[in-house]
């Protein structure tokens, strides 16, 4: 079952169209940076992206404050309303059942191939703004001949060396990927109500966007700390030195939760839910 | 039967139960533990201020968030001030002793932290990819995030506050230490402050939580707390500043903020007294800026020279109240207010957790002066 949804996933070509999208947003902003010059005014626009102009081997992490705000979830959103809604409105789904195949067993092997698709799409990411960063903003080399990123400045002023570098970009991809499971499991309950993608796609979308705008919003700081996007960006504190894991531990657990919940909520519903079409 | 209900709708409606009673107990977590009484251990107000103001030897490494509600607009050349007291800072600090600390202040993608070492103080700003040494010590300088810490905080307010009441407050669970409370009542009828409300770790006496609450008001309109604490010697790695290297700016200065280097270009000297009140003359030989009167009922004035007073004048004068005695204006937050005079080429700037009436005298002694 498993293995059929990850096939599945790998042999549609919007599985690629949507990875080349999220890279393509970070080649664009690097081209523009590399030819002008001008970096955002320090604390403004994209995380990172100040620091870039002079050290290449952080632009993985300036191409990931980049898609996650917007790109990435949106992404997420499209494919995880898609799951059970897109198979019911094309009427497969009803076909599906009717072979041996567990309803749980279903859900479980559609979540498993949406966090696939989002190491897929950040691994691409990554890889493609790391030769990106590397090509336009520079590397050196060896005395044995090997190009080496230099040394990457810390938001705490220290050193990261390379190998640091490799195990903080790790543990953002691990961040990320837990993050974007709150977000699937939205629109992959939402997916087991509607038979529509569009529709539990946007209402995932919806659920986003009010978080974004509460998070914001002084007078609701009461119910900040439990809105899905709330620590979305915690991943940062990866290159603070020492790494702060205050956020990073409460982001995980709030993706947890919304996790448990709304694939539990999905999981009600779908265990006994007609399919009609 | 007439019920309606088969084994199949049963089933449903007993996962959709064990559904909610899982979201029932999640969501209760959080509940449970913010109402869970505290039991901090009954502490004699006097003692808990003594325990507080003799805090500073105790190492400690915590999550600050400072969070101010004074509304006060971006006024040239002070916005780091202003922001600190009108929006949230969050900070990571390290304590080891008086001379041995680093407070950091983190935005999303920012970083600026403060190290104090036995031999200097060190500002590292990631934005501007700048470490600056600041050279001998700083007779006088601009409020930081690092001044409203918690510790930082109190133990000021405490130096100040002598002949203040203290009253007993009850125990608060903060960062998960059952702290002691008092509330510090201002005795001086010119502050706006009506009650600073502390908390304190009882055995250690260092500070937790502060909240000011101005006169007339019913919730505090600046807090500054610790959301984790612990009672342990920073590692001396942490303490340890930037070092200076290619690819980062390094300068050294005596005067890292606009408030120094006028103090060093030595404007006029202040007045011994405005309004009746005297000046406290904190630093000998200081001409810049200086406190008048005591406790919370004290002002600060500095003297602003050239483009900056001018700068200074026309941001205050357009969001606050122009007065009649003269070219001032004053923005009042209801806690912290703010006076801006012009009289013969010369900017005063005056600020204090003291009321409009006091600053309106303040004014009219300024104008003629």
């Amino acid at each position: 079952m498993i293995r059929v949804e990850l096939a599945k996933l790998f042999r549609r070509p919007r599985t690629y169209v949507i990875a080349g999208l999220l890279c393509g947003l970070p080649l664009i902003v690097a081209i523009f940076l590399a030819t002008t010059k001008i970096p955002p005014p320090p604390g403004q626009g994209g995380a990172f992206l100040s620091a870039v102009l002079s050290n290449g081997a952080l632009y993985p992490a300036a191409a990931m404050a980049l898609v996650l705000p917007v790109f990435l979830p949106v992404s997420v959103a499209v494919l995880a309303g898609d799951t059970v809604a897109g198979e019911a409105a094309t009427g497969t789904l009803r076909y599906l059942l009717i072979r041996p195949v567990g309803r749980t067993r279903l859900l479980v092997a559609k979540l498993l191939s949406l966090i696939v698709f989002v190491l897929f799409a950040i691994g691409a990411v990554l890889v493609t703004s790391y030769i990106t960063g590397l090509a336009l903003f520079g590397a050196t080399t060896s005395s044995a001949g090997v190009t080496l990123p230099p040394d990457v400045t810390s938001l705490s002023g220290v050193t990261i060396s390379p190998a640091g570098l490799v195990l903080r970009l790790l543990g953002t991809v691990a961040y990320i990927v837990v993050s974007m499971l709150g977000v699937a499991a939205i629109a992959l309950f939402l997916s087991t109500v509607t038979d529509s993608a569009l529709g539990a796609a946007m209402g995932a979308l919806a659920v986003l966007v009010t978080s974004q705008v509460l998070v914001t919003l002084d007078a609701a700081a009461a119910i900040r700390p439990y809105l899905p996007t709330r620590y979305w960006l915690a991943w940062i504190d990866f290159f603070r030195e020492p790494v702060l894991w205050r956020d990073i531990e409460r982001g995980a657990g709030i993706q947890l939760v919304y996790l448990v919940v709304l694939l539990g909520a999905a999981w009600a519903n779908f265990l006994t839910k007609d399919v009609a079409n | 039967m007439g019920t309606g209900r088969t084994v199949v709708s049963a089933q449903g409606l007993r996962r959709w139960l064990l559904v909610a009673t899982v979201v029932v107990v999640l969501a209760a977590i959080p509940i449970v533990i913010n109402v869970w009484p505290a039991r901090a251990a009954a502490v004699d107000p006097q003692t808990l201020r003594a325990r507080m103001a003799a805090s500073g030897t105790q190492a400690y490494q915590g999550y600050a968030q400072s969070s101010g509600l004074l509304g006060l607009p971006a006024i040239p050349n002070l916005t780091q001030v202003t922001a600190l007291f009108s929006t949230t800072t969050e900070m990571r600090t390290w304590y080891a002793a008086r001379n041995r600390w680093r407070v950091d202040v983190l935005g999303p993608g920012t970083e600026n932290d403060i190290y104090q070492t036995p031999q200097a103080q060190y500002l590292w700003d990631y934005g501007h990819s700048q470490l600056t040494r600041i050279v001998g010590d700083q007779p006088v300088r601009l409020p930081r995030a690092a001044d409203v810490t918690p510790p930082e905080l109190v133990r000021r307010l405490l130096s100040t506050s002598a002949g203040d009441r203290v009253e007993a407050l009850a125990g608060r669970r903060i960062a998960g230490v059952e702290a002691a409370g008092l509330r510090l009542v201002p005795a001086g009828p010119d502050t706006t402050v009506a009650h600073v409300d502390i908390w304190a770790d009882p055995q250690t006496g260092l500070p937790l939580q502060a909240e000011l609450t101005a006169r007339g008001g019913a919730r505090p309109v600046f807090t500054t707390r610790f959301l984790e604490i612990h009672f342990s010697e920073p590692d001396a790695s942490v303490l340890t500043p930037p070092a200076p290297r290619a690819g980062i700016g390094f300068t050294e200065t005596q005067a890292p903020d606009i408030l120094s280097a006028i103090n060093q270009r030595r404007p006029d000297s202040l007045p011994a007294t405005i309004a009746g009140v005297p000046r406290r003359n904190l630093v000998p030989g200081l001409t810049a800026a200086d406190a008048y009167g005591n406790g919370l009922s004290s002002f600060v004035v500095v003297s602003l020279p050239g483009r900056f007073g001018r700068e200074a004048y026309q941001q205050i004068s357009t969001f606050g109240t122009r007065l009649d005695t003269g070219d001032a204006a004053i923005i009042s937050t209801g806690l912290l207010n703010v006076l801006v005079t012009r009289a013969a080429r010369r900017t005063s700037l005056v600020a204090g957790l003291v009321q409009p009436a006091l600053l309106r005298r303040v004014a009219s002694d300024l104008v003629v002066r």
